[in-house]
């Protein structure tokens, strides 16, 4: 079952790297062959899933199989929004960020608290809200950190090739906000889930990645009410973005590690 | 089969030469018929703003050249000097060569240009209308386009704009994704400024023109279907504009960077795109510092324009190869071509011998119509199998110097000779 999980994530370096040289190299070849191997990525974890279902003796923990779902789930969300949007450019980033998760999942070795187990049905609940709520949060930061470079490029090399591959700036700008605002109702409930639970636990780790995630919460919070009410848009927007990443990314290592 | 080209284009002749040569559309066929003369001669006028070219073949080449060749000083009304200087003639692989470069735009005036093609195909279908165009020209432009239609889907050398407006509008692009309900504002109305409008009209933007004196600007606006705006509302326009086009006469800026502080507070941020074409020119250049402000002036579009077409020539060699490689192909089939009687004829004879044996062996066994198919079926296997090997042979010699005799040596084995051309 190990080395299934090291071919996945082996499929997941491999798009990603595609993905990467394509922001480099011309052609309209290297779409086709960049959906194909993502497809086959995501085929290939779907059928981990379902083995992992299957097969008991398959024992990998909750916070894996959620980190391993995330980083599916935004594989998935940019397969499909790349049909319509035009944003193959952001495939490096977004692949990147689902390997990224993926390695986290394999390291991960969290076992719930005995305090915290108590919840049962409602911690998965939580659990899930709070990945969900992530994995937006973390589509957005992944296509943010193209708005900059797209930005950079246009000023100061506006004849690279890497400026031409990359996504138009009102489309990605435009589907950082739409994910936030998926993200950030279900990462809200998740947050006052988890303040409950951050509550009962003794462990110190646990208000530790509880701060990180409020943290992210007022930053996502601050970026929607700004774009709503001040209009803010393009650079700002994408670096506040990227800040409430960071925090996000800072939950996950937090909470996949935090037993170890 | 051999081809012709005469004619002379951008490289070897002067506007001013060329503009002596200059064929208008309804000339064309009267000129390809000219040529041709009710014989069964074939011939394509290809004429363009750089070229005038003449394709021919002909059972008597020659002939056909030196008609094309005596047309094309009639309509230059040129010396022989001047033909001389100017005009080329190709024959034969050279010829082909030069069609297949032309139709995949490596002997344009700007390397990549996709026109061309379409001039090309026009001239054809032009010809098939004055009845110019044989079997044997219809085959060679189709294979032609086919090879420039490769070129451009396998090498960069259409993808990077070269002319100051299409390279505006593909970063414009890169900002905005596409131009429905953009709306592009027109400072100005200078001759450029128009052309750039004209292109993003094509795009699907709704434009706005604004200028000082506001007769110019109607006029303008009715030649590319816009509106007219006065000047004096213009931090309202730019408020409200996605892209904007500076081509104003004026000596300093009429716009600088804290006017457009305020104005992006207004518009919420929204992305804008300045374009800068006037000289001296009319935008503030710290304007670029203002977040999701881009401005490109004159010398940074003409920088990237020039960075492209250095881009497109480096594609020119993979596309020159692209090009090579599908005349080869194209004379390897005609030559095919040319032994496509003997293999039919020696095919023909082999299945008749088969046909009339299984036919033979039916009438003594009274097989039932399900085996008679079954029989069939064997019989050809059988004969397809054995002549393989002596129609691959037959392509093999096509084109070398002894194909006649092993043709008819091949012909003889099977005794096939008297079925060519039945």
């Amino acid at each position: 079952m190990t080395m299934l999980i090291y071919g996945g994530l082996c499929l997941y370096v491999i798009t990603t790297c595609f993905y990467v040289y394509r922001l480099f190299a011309a052609g309209a070849q290297l779409d086709l062959w960049g959906s194909r191997m993502l497809m086959l990525t995501l085929l290939a974890w779907l059928g981990l899933f379902g083995g992992l279902g299957v097969y008991e003796h398959w024992t990998v923990n909750s916070t894996q199989r959620w980190l391993w779902s995330s980083a599916w789930g935004l594989s998935l969300a940019f397969y499909i929004l790349r049909r319509r949007f035009n944003i193959d450019g952001a495939g490096s980033t977004i692949v990147g960020l689902s390997t990224v998760l993926t390695c986290l999942g394999i390291v991960s070795k969290h076992s719930i608290s005995e305090p915290v187990a108590q919840y049962g049905g409602l911690l998965k609940i939580h659990i899930g809200l709070a990945f969900f709520g992530a994995t937006a949060f973390a589509f957005a930061g992944a296509i943010s950190a193209l708005y900059l470079v797209q930005a950079r490029a246009l000023r100061q090399n506006p004849s690279s090739t890497l400026q031409r591959r990359l996504p138009p700036l009102v489309t990605v700008d435009k589907l950082a906000f739409q994910a936030i605002l998926w993200g950030f109702p279900f990462y809200t409930l998740a947050l006052l889930m988890g303040s409950v639970f951050a509550m009962s636990a003794e462990d110190p780790s646990v208000s530790l990645s509880y701060w990180s995630a409020l943290f992210s919460w007022v930053v996502y919070g601050f970026i929607l009410y700004v774009r709503v009410s001040l209009g803010w848009r393009g650079r700002r927007a994408a670096l506040l973005t990227l800040s409430g990443l960071i925090g996000i990314i800072i939950v996950l290592v937090q909470y996949s590690l935090r037993g170890a | 089969m051999t081809f012709a080209v005469v004619g002379l284009n951008h490289t070897t002749a002067s506007l001013a030469i060329r503009e002596r040569f200059a064929i208008s559309e309804d000339q064309i066929e009267v000129i390809a018929q000219d040529i041709v003369q009710n014989t069964n001669d074939e011939a394509i006028v290809l004429s363009t703003c750089n070229r005038v070219e003449f394709y021919v073949t002909g059972e008597d080449l020659d002939a056909v050249t030196n008609r094309a060749k005596t047309k094309l000083s009639a309509i230059g009304q040129a010396t022989s000097d001047i033909l001389t200087k100017h005009c080329y003639i190709k024959i034969g692989d050279e010829a082909i060569l030069h069609l297949f470069k032309v139709a995949a735009s490596l002997d344009s005036m700007v390397v990549g240009e996709p026109q061309i093609l379409g001039q090309l195909k026009s001239a054809v279908q032009v010809a098939r209308q004055a009845k110019t165009l044989g079997s044997k020209l219809n085959h060679l432009s189709s294979r032609a386009f086919a090879t420039a239609k490769k070129v451009r889907h396998e090498t960069g050398i259409g993808r990077n704009s070269i002319s100051i407006s299409s390279v505006a509008i593909d970063l414009a692009r890169q900002v905005f994704g596409d131009f429905r309900d953009r709306k592009v504002l027109l400072i100005g109305a200078g001759k450029m400024a128009e052309l750039a409008a004209a292109q993003f009209k094509d795009t699907g933007a709704r434009l706005v023109v604004a200028n000082r004196g506001r007769a110019r600007a109607d006029k303008i606006a009715a030649r590319v279907g816009a509106q007219s705006r006065s000047l004096d509302d213009l931090n309202e326009l730019i408020e409200y504009s996605d892209v904007v086009i500076a081509s104003t006469g004026s000596r300093g800026y009429i716009f600088d960077e804290k006017a457009m502080i305020s104005i992006m507070k207004k518009r919420k941020y929204r992305p804008i795109f300045f374009i800068d074409i006037a000289v001296p020119r009319n935008l503030d250049p710290n304007l670029n510092r203002i977040d999701g402000v881009y401005l490109y002036d004159l010398d940074a579009l003409s920088s990237i324009a020039q960075d492209n077409v250095r881009k497109r020539q480096a594609e020119a060699d993979a596309a020159a190869d692209l090009v090579r490689a599908g005349v080869s192909q194209f004379k390897k089939d005609s030559q095919t071509d040319a032994v496509k009687p003997a293999i039919i004829a020696v095919r023909k004879t082999v299945l008749e011998m088969t046909g009339a044996e299984v036919d033979h062996i039916m009438q003594k066994l009274r097989v039932d119509p399900e085996q008679k198919s079954i029989l069939d079926r064997l019989a050809t296997n059988i004969a397809n199998k054995v002549l393989h090997g002596a129609i691959e042979e037959l392509k093999r010699q096509a084109g070398s110097t002894n194909e006649t005799e092993r043709t008819q040596s091949i012909m003889n084995v099977f005794q096939a000779g008297d079925k060519v051309d039945e």
